[in-house]
């Protein structure tokens, strides 16, 4: 699943990375702009994992000895 | 009547030997507090036990002390079991302490501390041993009761950090005979699942007996060998139980347990709003640089270099579609537009005849315009 919380950290570590090696002009233009570029594509992934639909509160049910997931009424 | 005279050893084994044959000092327990404690370096305990009005000095062996489940100290109140015997070489007599308990104490307590220490000498409460709470989650395993106070607080402060990551609740009794089991068996079966990040146990304060379910021995083995992260958030502030010792992180309620463990969303967005904006800054900063720098080539070698310049202007072309699609609201908001023809972005009256389709992106939508006319200023507008 990439749509995750726990492959955000993973991809904002890695923008942080990218404005980091932005910084200073070290690197050659063509390397700034692939950077550029995939620091884009990492801001979209970003956002898309922020924004997606809500998650329902899930509550285990026993029933014939399987284990299934109901939505919880509170 | 002359009486012998007796030494002093032999006066000494005489009373010695008189204690010993007495049957209820030949086992007997004392209760008192504890008083000029000293450890010595052989591993033997001295000290005296006194009340208001008296004392007697006691002793315990290094053996003896090892197998007793409280923790000696100044001014602690305890009942000591032994026997009393003489010194001879002092002559004094002595309590021989073989077990200790604390008294003024309950015998929950009891059991409680006797198991804290067991646990705390296999290694349990070892932070070597305790698993990072990841930074980001998304299914939460919740062991408690589904009516109880804690519950609800749990919901209400995950809803409102993060509605989107996922709870699941695996229902408990939080006391009684059941509870204990039923803990278990929830940690267990969480571990059978591939997807839970996290496991909150929790409950509302209580009573040392209402949380002794968090203290029984099965419980703290089950957390213990969870391969998933558990956090504690049982009882009050000032409740400790064997589980939080347990646990990979101890909060204070269950309100706290499901703040430690998700992150609220709006920080998540401010952070990323941040990062994109210092993203587009930096390289816009660059591409200035950069300009300044070609046009410098371009004065002093304007043939060799041309090539370059046109190389890197296709480039900066590019670049600029995806600064727009970062931050396209700063721009269209104030009432530009971006036109395009075919996907290239239109930054010159000579990129279009009349006729071509050309696109224009507003704030709110697109729109294809056909031209009519082209007019070439003399003067450049920009």
């Amino acid at each position: 699943m990439s749509q995750s919380f726990k492959s955000y950290e993973e991809k904002i570590d890695a923008l942080s990375e990218i404005i980091r090696s932005l910084d200073g002009g070290n690197v050659d233009l063509s390397a700034s702009l692939e950077k550029f570029q995939e620091g884009v594509d990492l801001f979209k992934a970003c956002n898309e994992i922020l924004n997606q639909a809500e998650a329902s509160v899930k509550i285990i049910k026993e029933v014939n000895n399987q284990y299934i997931e109901e939505n919880f009424e509170e | 009547m002359k009486l012998r005279a007796l030494s002093v050893s032999e006066i000494n084994k005489y009373i010695k030997n008189t204690l010993e044959s007495d049957p209820i000092i030949s086992y007997v327990a004392v209760k008192g507090e504890i008083s000029n404690f000293k450890l010595h370096s052989s591993g033997h305990a001295y000290f005296s036990l006194k009340d208001d009005n008296s004392k007697i000095s006691c002793v315990m062996f290094r053996s003896d002390l090892m197998k007793c489940t409280v923790d000696l100290a100044e001014g602690m109140a305890v009942e000591i079991s032994g026997n009393i015997s003489v010194y001879e070489r002092d002559g004094r007599y002595q309590l021989y302490g073989r077990s200790v308990k604390q008294v003024g104490l309950g015998d929950l307590q009891q059991k409680f501390e006797a198991l804290k220490k067991d646990l705390l000498q296999l290694g349990y409460f070892d932070q070597s041993k305790k698993k990072v709470i990841p930074h980001f989650v998304d299914r939460v395993g919740v062991i408690t009761s589904p009516t109880g106070a804690a519950i609800r607080d749990i919901l209400s402060v995950a809803r409102r950090r993060n509605p989107k990551v996922e709870l699941v609740i695996y229902p408990v009794r939080v006391q009684g005979d059941q509870s204990c089991e039923e803990i278990v068996t929830a940690l267990d079966y969480f571990n059978t699942l591939e997807d839970i990040d996290v496991i909150i146990v929790s409950r509302g304060g209580g009573a040392l007996e209402d949380l002794w379910s968090f203290n029984e021995r099965p419980v703290a083995e089950a957390i213990y060998r969870s391969r998933i992260p558990v956090v504690s958030g049982v009882g009050h502030e000032v409740d400790f139980t064997i589980s939080d010792f347990v646990s990979d992180l101890r909060v204070p309620t269950p309100s706290a347990a499901a703040e430690l463990v998700i992150k609220p969303l709006e920080d998540m967005r401010f952070e990323l709003r941040q990062k994109s904006e210092t993203l587009s800054s930096r390289m816009e900063s660059r591409l200035k640089l950069e300009r300044r720098q070609l046009l410098m080539y371009n004065e002093r070698n304007i043939n060799s270099i041309d090539r370059k310049i046109q190389d890197y202007k296709s480039r900066l072309q590019r670049l600029g579609v995806s600064l727009d699609t970062l931050s396209p609201l700063k721009t269209l908001d104030r009432g530009y537009a971006v036109a395009s023809v075919e996907g290239h972005l239109l930054d010159s009256v000579e990129k279009v005849k009349v006729d071509d389709t050309v696109n224009i992106t507003l704030k709110d939508g697109e729109i294809k315009a056909r031209v009519q006319e082209v007019e070439v200023k003399d003067e450049p507008i920009v």
